[in-house]
């Protein structure tokens, strides 16, 4: 996941770019996931510059997910299923941005379309790695369940796919 | 369902930067303005001052310089020194030769005494115009006061040390009593072209 293929940017490193008007910066929230258990924090939002949008949370996992995917990879171990095997410090996963829900009053994220098992198994990198598509498609592929979606190794309209849909979740203006 | 959108900085350093360049334009024509006005106040000043006290040239006492100008004046006064007859044409001849020498060291030292010494020339000529006219004596004063203050200007500027003989020579010719006829006080019209001859060759 060093490829430089650069999809995507680090809010943070985009010194031009800040959260917009009237939207809601969510890093340092927590997440959770479709049964109300923590996940773990945003650490971070991936953009993409032409659609001026984040597209990714980048979120630092919970240590006890961690713990669980050990878990869970172990006990399956003999069964060969997994896909990835994740390495000490690899503690980051994405989520797309249209499978979260912002809870602003709590400042929380939720998903109720993925569960901790499912993060569980998501391949995780390391603080500050760049994120390459094969890998987005990978992680997206993985939470809906589907090895078919966008057959294409080209980004174009990726993003218009409903993982990122734009439903104009809006902070009211004050 | 969430959407964050993202949008551009506003630049703060366009702004600034044009903040600081009218800034530095507003002090720079201000303090130009200002200069260029006191420049010229300080011109003037030093022009006035350069005219009346120009205190920061050297003494120049001991210098000799050995104007020729001044030494045809002194040297016509030495030469009269034993005489003591005194006609206008006699009067005339120095006057118009202490003009020059004056001139000679106003010129010397950079001094503009165009008008005065116009001014003093209409006074030795007509001096000559009557030789019994009763009013030589009231142009010789108004002749000698006008190089009076000329050597004065010149003393004060240029030869601080010769304050005295500047005294004498304005006391000299404040002698010379404009009411009287002059071969009445031929004493004070001669003693007033000794002491300007006494500066102006410890000036020369």
């Amino acid at each position: 996941m060093t490829d430089t293929n650069k999809n995507l940017f680090n809010l943070d490193e985009l010194s031009g770019y800040k959260v917009a008007k009237n939207y809601v910066d969510v890093r340092g929230w927590e997440v959770k996931d479709a049964n109300d258990r923590t996940i773990g924090r945003v650490d971070h939002l991936l953009v993409n510059k032409i659609a001026e949008r984040v597209v990714y949370l980048d979120v630092e996992v919970d240590e006890s997910l961690i713990e669980d995917g050990h878990n869970t990879y172990q006990a399956s171990a003999g069964k060969g299923v997994h896909e990835f095997l994740n390495q000490e410090g690899e503690n980051h996963l994405i989520i797309p941005i249209g499978m979260a829900n912002i809870d602003e009053k709590n400042k929380l994220v939720t998903t109720n379309r993925i569960d901790s098992s499912t993060f569980a198994k998501i391949k995780r990198f390391k603080k500050g790695d760049i994120l390459d598509f094969e890998y987005e498609l990978d992680v997206v592929r993985n939470y809906k369940g589907d090895d078919t979606i966008h057959s294409s190794n080209d980004v174009k309209g990726f993003y218009d796919r409903e993982e990122f849909e734009n439903t104009f979740h809006k902070r009211d203006s004050k | 369902m969430a959407e964050i959108r993202i949008e551009q900085r506003k630049q703060i350093w366009p702004w600034v930067i044009a903040g600081l360049v009218i800034v530095a334009l507003l002090v720079f024509f201000l303090v130009l303005r200002n200069n260029g006005g006191k420049t010229a106040e300080v011109t003037a000043e030093v022009a006035e001052s350069s005219y009346i006290t120009d205190t920061n040239e050297p003494d120049l006492s001991g210098v000799k310089e050995n104007n020729g100008t001044i030494a045809a004046y002194v040297n016509f006064v030495e030469d009269s020194r034993g005489k003591m007859g005194l006609d206008h044409a006699y009067t005339n001849e120095a006057l118009l030769k202490l003009i020059e020498a004056t001139n000679a060291k106003a010129n010397e030292v950079g001094y503009e005494i165009r008008a005065d010494i116009e001014k003093v020339k209409e006074y030795a000529e007509m001096i000559t115009i009557d030789p019994y006219e009763t009013t030589h004596a009231n142009n010789i004063r108004k002749a000698s006061d006008i190089l009076t203050n000329v050597l004065e200007n010149i003393q004060l500027a240029r030869y601080p040390g010769l304050t005295a003989e500047v005294d004498e020579l304005k006391s000299a010719s404040a002698s010379i009593n404009p009411e009287v006829l002059t071969l009445k006080q031929k004493g004070a019209v001669k003693n007033y072209f000794d002491k300007a001859s006494d500066l102006l060759q410890k000036m020369n």
